[in-house]
């Protein structure tokens, strides 16, 4: 099966430069609308493509300027013998290291691998031309639809009705050669004409019956004209009954499978190509959950990333399959970015936890749950000022796990994300990494040394909300007022005599009691408290004062949100 | 007969095949054996083999889808030239280098894995003809070949006497050299070619003296008489119009029941002794010019840089290589000027000469040069001993006035065609071993045989004969070794 190795653009749609390594197996492209996807699909669709002919217009051309040709060369591995032999002259190396070689004189050519480049170029004059190249100054070689109908190629889309007919070149032609007990190249035509013979002795028969009468008239006039006839009869034309087998389609009892819903002629349309047991092919399918409830789409890609002789490309926007798949399938387009980017694998479990961010073109790396909630506070404070809400700023939250923020803040912001850090400053190693983060250009917002949230909130809030903070705190699972108490005086020196409302007034040592007792026992360490005590943040945030670290945190977040 | 169907199972193998034994006749058969598949690469070594294979597979009615063929030299062109990434290093195709660079190309390449694909993917196998011509670079590229293809070559030691400049050529028996394409050697042993011509005897003679031959020991050829018509007497005997010899030699010129003959000289370093030969004989027989003499290039060149009375002295220089210098001494001087005749019918020709040098001392021209060299050999009583180097003078002269190349260029040109073509050699020829090898004559007479100095040309020598032999020597044992 032929695997694409590397894909190269210049000037098609949406982008002007591109270049990308594949391995095989299957490649999730992700990206947010209009980054080119879609793009990279077709362009792989177009080059290998197996139609001896393409129509293109002046706005395939990036910026629709069409003074610069649209350049798309596909390097390919796993060439198919009789191809390679007859492209033989421009065989190319791929290295261990997936850079492609030319000079094949060269020490690393030894044990590189064999492949093959394709090149698309499409001129002002729009007329589509294939050749082989090499970078070796040959004069490129023109490649027929034939022999690039052998890499096969096959793109589900929304026009797969094709794939359900017998058409020459449909993977069901293909998967009816090789399943017939003779598929060499003979007789091809032999089946249907079989078919089509028996039909007509049949017809014919009926038909002579019903025109009897006519005959014998115009035979009885024939004669008296002076003409012997013999032999007369009705029949049919042959030439009125020729049946190719591309009109032979599946059909589900009465109905043509082209009819049936999006969802099943994709899945159907991706099984028949899927049957096709070897050689198999590169597959492309944009946006694979269309069509599909959620369950489906996650089921078939938990089923493809178990196919191991295809190449399988697809874009989604969709969790559900993002949660299936491993940070090694996963590739990320960026509008005018020259080539996709890996998720790394340390990003693997936030990933998995926190797919939709992805999607995303900023991203808030939030410590904990606590800090996730008070986000999303936020953002409803937000909606009920009227301002412009995460979501539709592109802005996503994800869940730091704790000590593994810092690395996931510098993956997100590796990948392009606009990332910044949301978190306390209690421990004092990932203090030291906060300066490495805000070097990479990731924005900090935290509290002040050696502080947790819990202290910083208790520390900075006035005494009516860190009321509202305690009496939420008592309401959860019906906490019993007293046993609260006693946890919050556990560690002072002098407790006090308990009273229902010991919480009341404000005193200085309680701020910093209940502020250590809500860190140690994690009075709010989930995402719907920490979205409470948001609530009651915000609510409130005017009359913070501004030398408040807890003031100057959210002022920080919330303009960083809004630039 | 050989065992083609074990010849062919092998990785590597060998069939040795003696002069006559139809060695292209079994390629054709080991065709018939493979099936329709991936093609079997035939390399050869002239453009000459590549046509007779060509033409010899279509007489078998063998499918053209089977094989694949094509010279050593240009199969290694093809890659070196699609692969090699600084085409400036690549070497023009008059340059010395310009094979071998091509050759070391291509060894590097085939040892490459993506190189390895393609071979693989292209070819079943590989059959190479005439392996004793192959050069030790030409060896070392069929042994990297090795590695990716099973490879069955054909060949025989004893008419390894290909002249390459520079080169030296493959020792088919030494083991460590063959590094085991000769692990499973057959010998073909039937004299198709004597059988099939009626000259039994002569094929069963031809054989028993390879043996010898083989074995290193002196052949008394009086043995084979006269099965071999054997003809004792001193050196050059045969000039001299008393001799038996020279009488033997007029028979069978002037026999018009022959197609070809063929007069071999041991001593191919000079073209006198030949020269000699063609002027006792009056030029009823032929000089078998090697494209590669150097009197074709050195006078091409002589006339590209001289000009004046120095280019008309080169001129003359170049008639009396052609033609008898007495002709000439009676027209020109030692000077190269021409001499004053008294006879009317002469001054017509050597003013007829004298315009023509006029024109060429005033303005140079390929096709002046041409014209002189044409007055000059239609001379009264003249003779043009070499024919095809006069040819193919003429032939670079006109060449070169209408393309307006240097008319170097222009021979080098005439070489590069004829060395695909290959020269066309019928009738009554004389020549040397290296000059006919692979050819084959209804009649050969062999020169002053006692003079060969190396088996391997006495053994080509004598089997370009398919009908008569005669063996002119002055010793009744030979002793080439």
């Amino acid at each position: 099966m032929a695997i694409l190795h590397n894909l190269r653009i210049k000037n098609f749609r949406g982008i002007q430069n591109f270049d990308q390594n594949f391995d095989d197996g299957l490649i999730c492209i992700i990206g947010r609308g209009d980054s080119g996807k879609s793009t990279i699909l077709e362009a792989i669709n177009l080059v290998l493509s197996s139609s001896w002919t393409m129509s293109f217009y002046d706005s395939d051309f990036y910026n629709c300027q069409t003074e610069t040709p649209i350049e798309i060369e596909a390097t390919i591995t796993n060439i198919p013998e009789k191809q390679l032999a007859k492209y033989g002259m421009f065989v190319r190396g791929i290295a261990a290291n997936g850079s492609i070689i030319d000079d094949m004189e060269s020490e690393e050519a030894n044990e590189a691998k064999e492949a093959l480049t394709i090149r698309l170029t499409v001129t002002k004059d729009l007329e589509p031309m294939w050749t082989v190249v090499s970078y070796r100054g040959q004069e490129p070689v023109t490649i027929t639809a034939a022999d690039r109908a052998k890499m096969n190629v096959s793109s589900i889309s929304d026009y797969t009705d094709r794939h359900f007919s017998l058409n020459k070149g449909n993977p069901l032609y293909t998967l009816f050669k090789l399943l017939s007990e003779d598929n060499t190249d003979v007789d091809e035509g032999n089946v249907m004409l079989e078919i089509l013979r028996e039909t007509k002795t049949r017809i014919d028969n009926s038909i002579a019956n019903k025109f009897e009468n006519v005959i014998n008239k115009v035979i009885e006039t024939a004669v008296q004209l002076g003409v012997n006839t013999v032999g007369i009869k009705a029949s049919i034309d042959h030439r009125d009954i020729s049946i190719k087998e591309n009109k032979v389609c599946l059909h589900e009892s009465e109905i043509p499978l082209r009819l049936k819903g999006k969802g099943a002629r994709r899945l159907l349309s991706l099984a028949i190509q899927l049957s096709i047991a070897n050689p198999n092919g590169i597959i492309l399918i944009d946006e694979i959950e269309q069509g599909l409830e959620p369950d489906r789409v996650q089921h078939l890609v938990a089923i493809l990333t178990k196919v191991t002789n295809s190449q399988i490309f697809f874009t989604t926007h969709s969790r559900n399959v993002i949660v299936e798949l491993s940070c090694n399938n996963l590739f990320l387009m960026i509008k005018d970015a020259q080539n996709l980017s890996n998720i790394p694998l340390d990003l693997q479990g936030c990933v998995r936890s926190n797919p939709e961010a992805l999607f995303m073109k900023k991203i808030i790396v939030c410590e904990g749950a606590t800090e996730i909630g008070i986000c999303r506070a936020l953002n409803n404070n937000r909606q009920s000022l009227k301002k412009i809400n995460l979501a539709c700023l592109g802005i996503g939250l994800v869940d730091g796990g704790g000590e593994n923020m810092i690395e996931r803040a510098k993956g997100f912001n590796s990948l392009g994300y606009a990332s910044c850090l949301l978190c306390d400053s209690d421990v004092v190693n990932i203090n030291t990494s906060k300066e490495e983060l805000r070097e990479l250009g990731i924005s900090v917002f935290d509290c002040d040394n050696g502080n947790s949230i819990e202290q910083q909130l208790f520390a900075d809030l006035s005494w009516e909300q860190i009321i509202q903070l305690v009496d939420y705190r008592l309401q959860i699972d019906g906490f019993d007022n007293q046993s609260v108490f006693q946890s919050v005086y556990s560690q002072q020196q002098n407790t006090p005599e308990f009273s229902e409302d010991w919480y009341k007034t404000e005193n200085k040592e309680l701020r910093s009691a209940l502020g250590s007792v809500s860190k140690k026992n994690g009075w709010y360490k989930r995402i719907d408290h920490g979205e409470i005590i948001g609530k009651i943040i915000f609510d409130d945030f005017n009359n913070l004062d501004v030398d408040k670290k807890t003031k100057q945190m959210f002022e920080q977040l919330s303009s960083w949100i809004d630039s | 007969m050989a065992n083609l169907e074990e010849f062919l199972s092998k990785d590597k193998s060998m069939i040795i095949a003696p002069a006559g034994y139809g060695k292209t006749h079994t390629i054709m058969e080991c065709l018939h054996l493979l099936e329709v598949g991936k093609k079997c690469l035939i390399l050869t070594h002239t453009h000459a083999g590549v046509a007779s294979i060509k033409e010899k597979m279509q007489k078998g009615s063998i499918n053209p889808g089977k094989f694949a063929i094509d010279t050593i030299s240009s199969f290694a062109l093809r890659y070196s030239n699609a692969f090699h990434v600084n085409k400036a290093e690549i070497p023009k195709a008059e340059d010395n280098d310009y094979f071998n660079f091509a050759i070391e190309t291509a060894i590097k390449l085939f040892r490459t894995q993506p190189l390895k694909a393609v071979i693989k993917s292209s070819y079943s196998k590989l059959l190479v003809d005439e392996y004793q011509d192959c050069t030790s670079l030409q060896h070392k590229m069929v042994l990297a070949l090795s590695d990716i293809l099973p490879i069955h070559i054909l060949g025989d030691p004893l008419q390894g006497i290909f002249e390459f400049r520079n080169n030296t050529i493959v020792n088919m028996e030494s083991d460590e050299e063959m590094q085991g394409l000769n692990q499973n050697t057959q010998t073909l042993d039937t004299p198709w070619r004597w059988n099939q011509h009626g000259s039994i005897e002569l094929g069963q003679s031809l054989s028993q003296i390879r043996a010898l031959l083989l074995s290193g020991t002196p052949i008394t050829i009086t043995d084979f008489h006269p099965h071999i018509n054997i003809i004792i007497e001193v050196e050059n005997g045969y000039l001299d119009p008393n001799n038996s010899s020279n009488k033997a030699i007029w028979r069978e010129i002037n026999n018009r029941k022959i197609d070809s003959l063929l007069l071999l000289h041991p001593i191919s370093t000079s073209v006198y002794p030949r020269i000699t030969f063609i002027q006792r004989f009056n030029n009823t027989v032929r000089l078998i010019e090697s494209i590669d003499d150097k009197d074709f290039y050195i006078f091409s060149n002589h006339f590209d840089i001289q000009v004046g009375q120095n280019l008309i002295n080169k001129i003359l220089d170049f008639a009396k290589k052609i033609s008898p210098k007495t002709v000439i001494a009676q027209w020109f001087n030692d000077n190269g000027q021409i001499k004053n005749k008294r006879s009317p019918q002469d001054k017509v020709v050597s003013q007829k000469l004298r315009d023509i040098i006029d024109l060429i001392i005033q303005q140079k021209s390929p096709k002046n040069i041409a014209d002189l060299i044409n007055g000059i050999i239609q001379l009264p009583n003249n003779k043009c001993y070499r024919a095809e180097l006069k040819k193919d003078m003429i032939k670079a002269l006109e060449l070169a006035h209408a393309e307006g190349d240097t008319i170097y260029e222009s021979m080098k040109k005439n070489r590069d065609i004829l060395r695909r073509v290959g020269r066309n050699i019928k009738g009554r020829c004389i020549g040397t071993t290296l000059l006919t090898k692979g050819l084959e004559f209804d009649v050969v007479i062999v020169l002053n045989a006692h003079l060969f100095t190396n088996p391997k040309h006495l053994y080509v020598a004598l089997t370009r004969a398919s009908k008569k032999l005669i063996v002119i020597s002055q010793n009744s044992i030979l002793n080439p070794y």
